[in-house]
């Protein structure tokens, strides 16, 4: 405002100035053109006086005379005086309208020969006079002057110079008005500016540092400025914002996708159900799982899609409905549709949410095929029946033999002797399986050491046959050994390979028939050393053969069942066989006899030939 | 007498029962195979059938089940001898009428005291569930 109120006080005064100097003018041209007239009114009329002569002035009815009957007539306001006076100016006659105006005269002394006019100041009123003389002439001679005064025409207010005025400043004023009126809508819209500009600045949460309220033109170019150069920063900054926002999602973009990337690596079928009990994600193996699109089941409860009745159950156990939030701890499991032969497994997780403990979620449903797993569970199953039964079925006939004997039946001699015979062997069978068992759990554990020392090898298995011969004593076989003298030594573990000779000797022995034989025999070939037993008993049947390495098995044939046994021992010893690096094989026919090949490579790391360290 | 026929591959097992349940004043017979027990029990049906349940080809399971599906009036008591004490691996078991377990080790003494009541309470007291032998 005060800025525009500059400009327009510059043009109001300006404009006042120029009315005035304006009238002013017109006020001192009305002023000269009246003292023009009065000039030329004043010099006939003291030239027409004058020109009446000395005589007819000063006459003795001077007091009716011209001057006088002048002065009635004429009237006129602005007239003060008229008089005759003589050459040395005194006044001879005299004419004035009141008395008031004869005091203060020109004083002037002498009458001149010519025209003329004189200007004086009454004392009396202050006011200025012009005197207008004329000489009057006796014949040819300078008798006196006539002397006319008037008023001098001095400026005034009367409706004529109002008019004028009015007429000569009107357009003045207007013209005034209308620059001021522009002026202030001028001003009207940069105030309006000014506050829009702020209003934008506060909008856009810039602080402004306090200029002055634009008031003016001039203040509003700064404040232009600055604000073009607040919003240039705020654009600055948005751009800014928004490229690192750009980043920071194209960061997040990344990060989901390489989440997602594992989600659909995992071999389970993943899905998540919000809290609403709607699916919320579903990885691609879902389809494969459960037979389902993911596309088709997104967004979905599980009722509108599941259509295994047990794991719909189960999902639903969560959501059902009930309002029930709790953890479930269990899994499921049920047979896939159209996979007879599997097994799939389900179990719900509560996704916590990883920014606060206490937030759940969702559920995470992990689905996987847990077929293998079954198999595992169902074979350690079987597993621990075997070791169970081997276990009470020698128990079970020590405890029955001894009861009895300390029944009635105890009394028998006959009886008491095949009493012990039997709780003997049923210990021993009891005591091998133990250790059998024992040795293979090593085995699995991968906690069997083994321990190579240099062997003689036809010592060592001249040990074994003899051993095994001697218990071997009482049934009708014979043994034969037929092993070189002189062997390689080999780096083996004695106790172990024992173990092993041990197991395929006795089944030689167990296996074989009334009259048969059991051979031991050993060779050496520049790359191996082989040690077969070979018996000619039962024989294994090809079927079998492919079985009979298996823990627990026992082939099913009645002359092989008549025999006590665990079907451990030549799991064992193909265990420790593989240990050296070596090999176990069979060849047999049924009825006929069989033959067990231990196969022990020299170049191997098990076998090192004598004199390399 | 009461018959008495026992179905174990274990030839030590029927050798001491037979003999500690022929002293008890039975009749008994052994087999060493399912299918033996199965023909046995189609030419003549025992009083008593105690069989193991680990033996080769035939179970002791198999063999109840041919039993009951081939002879569902039959009303002789089955034994069974088992390892497993699992409840789930007696489940085959309600399927079948008129079968009791034993566990090993089988003491011989209450064995034959479970016969003894068995038949002291006449032929009409019939096991209809499997469990325990009583002590």
């Amino acid at each position: 405002m005060r800025g525009n109120l500059g400009i327009g006080w510059i043009l109001l005064v300006a404009g006042l100035l120029a009315a005035c100097s304006v009238i002013w003018v017109g006020v001192q041209a009305q002023l000269k053109e009246r003292q023009t007239a009065l000039r030329s009114q004043g010099a006939s009329v003291a030239e027409v006086l004058a020109a009446g002569g000395w005589r007819a002035l000063v006459s003795e009815t001077a007091r009716a005379g011209p001057v006088q009957n002048f002065v009635r007539q004429r009237a006129d306001p602005d007239m003060a005086y008229a008089e005759v006076v003589d050459l040395s100016g005194r006044t001879v006659v005299f004419a004035a309208e009141s008395d008031q105006l004869s005091a203060g005269r020109s004083q002037a002394e002498a009458a001149q020969p010519v025209r003329g006019e004189r200007q004086f100041t009454r004392a009396a009123d202050g006011r200025t006079y012009l005197e207008f003389h004329a000489p009057i002439f006796n014949g040819a001679n300078l008798a006196g002057e006539v002397r006319v005064a008037y008023l001098k025409p001095m400026p005034t207010l009367d409706g004529a110079m109002i008019g004028r005025a009015v007429i000569l400043g009107l357009p003045i004023a207007l013209l005034i008005l209308f620059m001021l009126f522009v002026s202030h809508t001028r001003g009207a819209s940069l105030r309006k500016l000014s506050r829009d500009l702020d209003g934008i600045l506060e909008k856009a949460g810039i602080e402004a540092p306090g200029l002055p309220a634009a008031s003016g033109e001039h203040s509003l170019r700064p404040r232009l400025t600055q604000f073009a150069g607040l919003m240039r920063g705020r654009v600055e900054q948005l751009a800014a914002e928004h490229s690192r926002a750009l980043t920071s999602n194209k960061l997040l973009a990344y990060k989901q996708s390489r989440i997602e990337a594992i989600l659909e690596m995992l071999p389970e079928a993943i899905l998540v159900i919000d809290e609403a009990g709607t699916v919320a994600y579903a990885n691609r193996r879902v389809s494969g799982m459960l037979g389902v699109d993911r596309s088709t089941i997104m967004g979905k409860r599980p009722r509108d899609w599941c259509d295994n009745p047990n794991l719909l159950a189960y999902l639903s156990r969560r959501h059902g409905g009930h309002g029930q939030v709790g953890f479930i701890s269990d899994a499921i499991q049920f047979v896939p549709d159209g996979k007879p032969d599997n097994v799939t497994g389900a179990k719900i997780y509560p996704l916590f949410s990883s920014q606060d403990d206490e937030k759940v979620l969702g559920d995470l449903v992990v689905v996987r095929d847990i077929t293998e797993q079954q198999i595992a569970k169902r074979s350690r199953s079987e597993f621990v029946a075997q070791i169970s039964h081997e276990l009470k079925t020698p128990l079970n006939v020590l405890a029955m033999y001894s009861e009895s004997m300390l029944g009635d039946d105890g009394n028998d001699e006959a009886f008491r002797v095949e009493a012990m015979n039997v709780i003997h062997d049923e210990v021993e069978r009891l005591a091998g399986f133990i250790n059998a068992m024992l040795a293979i759990s090593q085995f699995e554990l991968g906690s069997l050491q083994i321990s190579r020392t240099r062997v003689r090898l036809p010592e060592l298995l001249s040990d074994a046959f003899q051993a095994v011969a001697q218990s071997g004593k009482g049934r009708d076989l014979e043994f034969e050994i037929d092993v070189p003298r002189e062997m390689s030594s080999l780096q083996l573990d004695k106790d172990l390979l024992r173990i092993a000779i041990n197991n395929l000797l006795t089944n030689a022995i167990k296996y074989n028939r009334p009259g048969g034989i059991v051979k031991l025999t050993a060779e050496e070939t520049p790359d191996a050393v082989e040690v077969r037993v070979s018996d000619t008993g039962l024989g294994i049947s090809e079927e079998d053969q492919s079985k009979i390495f298996d823990k627990f098995y026992r082939s099913d044939d009645e002359s092989v069942r008549e025999q006590n046994g665990h079907g451990l021992g030549l799991s064992l010893a193909q265990q420790i066989i593989q240990l050296h690096h070596g090999s176990l094989g069979v060849e047999s026919k049924p009825d006929e006899g069989s033959t067990f090949i231990i196969r022990l490579e020299k170049d191997t790391a098990g076998v090192r030939m004598a004199g390399m360290g | 007498m009461k018959r008495i026929l026992i179905a174990d591959d274990e030839r030590h097992v029927l050798r001491v029962l037979i003999q500690a349940l022929e002293r008890a004043g039975y009749s008994a017979e052994g087999v060493l195979t399912g299918e033996a027990a199965l023909e046995k029990i189609v030419e003549q049906p025992p009083d008593v059938l105690i069989t193991d349940v680990q033996m080769p080809r035939m179970t002791g399971e198999e063999l109840c089940r041919r039993i009951q599906e081939g002879m569902p009036d039959r009303d002789f008591l089955i034994f069974v001898v088992t390892s497993r004490t699992e409840v789930e691996h007696r489940e085959w078991s309600r399927q079948i009428d008129n079968l009791r377990f034993l566990e090993k080790p089988v003491s011989i003494r209450r064995l034959v005291s479970s016969l003894d009541d068995y038949f002291a309470g006449g032929s009409d007291k019939r096991f209809t569930s499997a469990g325990d032998d009583a002590a």
